[in-house]
């Protein structure tokens, strides 16, 4: 059963805390309902005691805090995930803004992972050939390693970024 | 895989159409938070986009690129919902917890044994006032296997991509060259190049105090393979695609500026093999 609370003791924003809570958990996903109906998201940051803290996705403007409602949802904020997200653009809570339909996820997943098993990493030593001498010849990339591009501001970085890229 | 981190929409528009021209359009997963959009939706933008990459990297048996930009707007996304909830500030009033955070960001790249897919993964962060002692960059380096730092002085020069070579590495380099990998002289004419590079640029700027008159002849080599280095190797434009046999050609092509005596980091049957004969 999802319980719902109008005990929002205070909006500062982007936080917001929420009174006399229970069975929340750390990084659960919530929603805030207006009194006209509408639904905002918010995730918790963190709960002590009874008093949970909460981060407003959305703006904090015109929210009554003695009218709104706020439901805890039991899961971290998750992505549901399918190969047909190629080709797509989304914003950065995952939904489709290039006009298209939405996913039909094959699978949800938690946005933070697991970490991989030290023991179940692979060793990166394949060449990738990004077509850059400087990259290729002096400081090769290879697969499965994270290598950074430290940029001062003006730099033409993104245009490194998709030579590479391409 | 493409996460834009609270940048420019002109930024963001150029990987777009630069995916549109090259065709890659159609293979690229874009997760788009602009600068305009809320910061909160910036701390979840690259964990969605790296969610995605794991899927497709570990039960589809793709080779995942994934390019993070801005890692520094993020770390600013981050400061701003610290600072709300009033946390005690680390360095430069980022949380200090900014490297567990981006330990988890970045470590989430990698391969699995047993699994045939990848994830390499190219964050782009800007250093503020040009500083790679600043927070992000430094937490950054300490996690990654490697930087590629660009250098302000190269792009005044013209040179594009202005790539700052000495301080840039890569430390998994040695794993991935070699016989069987790229070429079995690769390790050699690397390692001579960064030397007489750097050798060069000591020499250039020796020369700017002293006069070219105080040089030995063999520095004045040095300072002219210095700036033929940057003027041939590093200064490829962007739409030049070379293969590493092309890289290596050009490699030796420019240590044979030098006396082959000088050559002392390559074997001497790679020198025989492959040194353009005068």
């Amino acid at each position: 059963m999802i319980k719902e609370y109008k005990t929002i003791h205070e909006i500062a924003s982007p936080l917001m805390v929420v009174d006399h809570v229970e069975g929340v958990t750390y990084d659960e996903l919530a929603e805030l309902e207006l009194p006209n109906g509408e639904v905002r998201r918010c995730k918790v940051l963190s709960v002590e005691g009874d008093r949970a803290v909460l981060q407003l996705f959305d703006s904090a403007l015109g929210i009554n805090l003695a009218e709104s409602k706020v439901r805890f949802l039991g899961h971290p904020l998750e992505l549901g995930v399918s190969e047909d997200m190629l080709g797509r653009v989304f914003n950065g809570m995952g939904d489709p803004i290039d006009g298209g339909p939405a996913i039909i996820a094959e699978e949800h997943r938690d946005i933070n992972g697991l970490p991989m098993n030290p023991a179940a990493r692979a060793y990166p030593a394949e060449f990738i050939q990004t077509g850059v001498s400087t990259i290729d010849g002096l400081n090769t990339l290879v697969r499965g390693q994270k290598l950074p591009i430290f940029s001062c501001s003006g730099l033409p970085r993104a245009a490194l970024a998709a030579q590479i890229a391409r | 895989m493409f996460a834009a981190i609270g940048i420019t929409f002109e930024e963001s528009e150029y990987f777009i159409q630069e995916f549109r021209r090259t065709g890659a359009i159609d293979r690229t997963v874009v997760f788009s938070n602009l600068a305009n959009d809320p910061a909160v939706e910036r701390i979840s933008t690259p964990r969605m986009a790296l969610t995605a990459a794991e899927y497709l990297a570990f039960e589809k048996d793709m080779h995942v690129l994934v390019i993070l930009t801005d890692i520094t707007n993020y770390a600013e996304a981050l400061r701003e919902v610290s600072a709300a909830k009033k946390e005690v500030p680390g360095r430069r009033g980022y949380p200090g917890y900014l490297y567990t955070d981006l330990a988890q960001m970045y470590e989430r790249a990698g391969r699995r044994l047993g699994k045939k897919g990848s994830i390499t993964m190219i964050p782009i962060l800007t250093m503020p006032e040009d500083d790679k002692t600043h927070p992000i960059p430094d937490l950054t380096g300490y996690i990654t296997e490697g930087q590629i730092i660009l250098s302000r002085d190269l792009y005044r020069k013209g040179i594009i991509p202005p790539v700052d070579v000495l301080p840039s590495l890569s430390r998994l380099k040695d794993k991935g060259i070699g016989e069987g990998k790229t070429r079995e002289d690769h390790s050699g004419v690397l390692n001579q190049l960064f030397a007489a590079y750097s050798r060069g640029k000591e020499s250039a700027e020796l020369m700017t105090i002293l006069g070219e008159s105080a040089l030995s002849d063999d520095d004045k080599l040095y300072a002219k393979f210095a700036d033929a280095f940057e003027k041939q190797y590093v200064n490829q434009g962007n739409d030049t695609n070379r293969t590493i046999e092309d890289t290596l050609t050009i490699g030796w092509e420019l240590l044979s500026i030098l006396p082959e005596r000088e050559l002392k980091r390559i074997k001497e049957e790679y020198i025989a093999k492959y040194l353009p004969k005068q």
